[in-house]
């Protein structure tokens, strides 16, 4: 039991680090695309790396926070119904449809992730469009961030049976 | 299987699934998983993860997490004090002024912060115990407050228009272009409901005795150019550089957020913790919204893959209800819908369905967005699932019930109706600007 607490805590705080970390790269993304309107029309130079180091940078505020903004219950949903269950049946439909629908999706896309991956590290992948810089990098974050959310899904799938067994939220 | 048979269950377990409080962009995901590898094939996960490259370096969706930030920047500026003051000196004196300054500072702040909840919330917490004071009418007050804060997702920039730009595969530029002058009507019809009604009743919103506001000419113009003015320059000059086409939308954001950040320091409101909560809200909002989008891109290619997307437009063009009838059903289904879900669910289940169904139809993609968000405001005023409702009654003053705010919301609802006839009717008051600006 303890050792289950233990890493929940664990996943919870890198999650937690690394997604508010990151979200600090807001302010980058805003001066890179201010100085890139601002090049065009004061120096009348257009810089060649704006639109991908645009998506570079927003993609890893973005990614990184999918885990964290879970955690937090801050990913949409309908609460018309599940105000009115009691927790317990709540926690049960959690627990399926988290197995169900979540970790279906995500680890199995994590699986295919991994290979993929790998090669585009051996080849040195670069992208096909704008300034070509290597689009490896990008493509091990949004691994990183697809790893992550699965670690949450885990934490989250815990949590729901500690309800679901004990009846109590876990501390 | 047949593919109706299928259409069917997939449509039908999003929606059980959705209703059980699995968060939206999950669901999505989940259920296009399922359905996908039962009839597509374990292929679909490859297909999955070359989508979500794809998303993560979208150059409009980029625009959400700037406009975010712009938003919540501006929401801890103080600048909605500010507006309300000005609004309430300017108005006050007017029978219903406090309603119609209501109305105007929440279309303003609406359009700077583009989110409804704090919109309601900000002013709501300011100018009902105002109105409450004066002894305006509950329901008038209430129901001023819902609809001018749902003119935030209406009125750009707003965060629907970029995540609705793309699923139905229209230039964002166009829709944030196009959305400006129907959120202004909306505003004035609000704005003369009010007037009309306070003339006919006063006592609904009694106007405040001159003696009250004591503020000079000098002061009532300096107040003005502090908070009225600068707001509406930003707005404008974000939407003006998309308009003469001097920055991309995605730019236009990031200027919009520069300034708001340059606004904030003028206003003594710029600290480390401000500028701290706002990377942080900003990420989770956004990861939010991204999630969405996520979901609902895996969504879509499940279902356009295995031909449901046909299967529907034909069910939908087969209706013995003519063009206008088949648009009117439409509508009324995101009214429906609107009453259980919100509306980025609404947006991405519905818009993927109904886009090519209406464009089958001989309408113009981007009237049809934009006639589609203002339908969708209403999901902000329906119960039982209407945010601004709950919001308001959070923060209002005790003795404003529940029962008020419905009774209130219901002539702004009827309002919205009247504006989706005159925009059927006009046409040309949505088409005008996004034609005026080369961008159709």
């Amino acid at each position: 039991m303890t050792a289950l607490k233990l890493l929940i805590k664990v996943i919870n705080v890198i999650n937690e680090k690394i997604a508010k970390a990151f979200s600090f790269l807001i302010f980058l993304l805003v001066l890179t695309l201010t100085y890139e309107v601002v090049a065009r029309y004061a120096f009348n130079k257009p810089t060649q790396w704006s639109f991908d180091a645009t998506y570079f940078i927003s993609s890893l505020i973005l990614v990184l926070g999918l885990a964290y903004t879970w955690q937090i219950g801050g990913h949409v949903s309908v609460d018309l119904i599940t105000t009115k269950l009691p927790r317990r049946v709540n926690a049960a439909l959690k627990v399926l449809f988290i197995i169900t629908l979540f970790f279906l999706c995500w680890f199995n896309i994590f699986r295919v992730m991994l290979p993929h991956l790998q090669s585009a590290w051996a080849l040195k992948e670069r992208s096909m469009t704008g300034f070509m810089p290597p689009i490896y990098p990008y493509k091990t974050w949004i691994f990183a961030g697809v790893a992550l959310l699965v670690l949450q899904g885990v934490v989250e799938i815990i949590k729901e049976l500690h309800v679901l067994i004990t009846g109590d939220e876990p501390r | 299987m047949s593919v109706e048979l299928i259409t069917l269950l997939m449509l039908s377990s999003l929606i059980l699934v959705v209703l059980l409080g699995f968060p939206i962009g999950f669901s999505l995901a989940g259920i296009a998983t399922i359905f996908g590898i039962i009839f597509v094939g374990p292929q679909v996960s490859n297909v999955f993860m070359l989508r979500l490259y794809v998303v993560f370096a979208d150059y409009i969706l980029i625009a959400i997490p700037l406009f975010v930030f712009m938003g919540i920047v501006i929401e801890r500026s103080g600048i909605a004090a500010r507006l309300y003051d000005t609004m309430y000196v300017l108005l006050g004196k007017l029978r219903g002024g406090l309603a119609i300054a209501t109305v105007l500072s929440c279309t303003i702040f609406a359009a700077a912060t583009g989110v409804v909840g704090a919109t309601v919330v900000t002013m709501g917490i300011m100018s009902m115990p105002a109105m409450m004071k004066y002894k305006y009418s509950k329901p008038l007050a209430s129901g001023a407050v819902c609809a001018g804060g749902a003119l935030g997702i209406l009125i750009p920039p707003s965060i629907l228009i970029l995540v609705y730009a793309p699923v139905a595969n229209v230039s964002v530029g166009a829709l944030l272009i196009g959305a400006f002058v129907p959120g202004l009507v909306l505003a004035s019809l609000y704005v003369l409901y009010i007037a009309l009604v306070c003339f006919i009743k006063p006592e609904m919103g009694p106007a405040i005795a001159p003696s009250e506001i004591k503020v000079t000419l000098f002061q009532k113009v300096r107040m003005f150019l502090t908070s009225v003015f600068p707001v509406c320059l930003l707005i404008l000059a974000v939407l003006g550089s998309i308009f003469f086409g001097l920055a991309a939308p995605t730019e236009a954001a990031a200027i919009g957020a520069f300034a708001a950040v340059l606004m904030a320091a003028f206003y003594k409101a710029l600290s480390m913790g401000v500028l701290k909560e706002a990377a942080i809200r900003t990420m989770s909002t956004s990861a939010m919204v991204y999630l969405v989008v996520i979901g609902a891109s895996f969504f879509t290619s499940v279902f356009m893959r295995l031909g449901c997307g046909q299967v529907v437009e034909s069910v939908v063009l087969g209706l013995p209800f003519g063009r206008w009838g088949i648009l009117i059903c439409m509508w009324a289904i995101i009214i429906v819908m609107g009453a259980f879900l919100d509306w980025i669910g609404i947006v991405m289940i519905v818009v993927p369905l109904f886009t090519p169904i209406a464009n089958a139809l001989g309408f113009d993609p981007i009237w049809f967005a934009i006639m589609n968000i203002v339908v969708l405001q209403t999901s902000f005023l329906t119960p039982p699932f209407a945010y601004t409702i709950f919001y308001l009654k959070g923060i209002a003053p005790e003795e404003v019930t529940l029962s008020h705010i419905y009774q209130g919301v219901v002539p702004f609802l009827l309002l919205m109706l009247v504006a989706v006839l005159i925009f059927s009717l006009f046409p040309s008051i949505i088409m005008f600007a996004p034609r005026a600006a080369g961008l159709v």
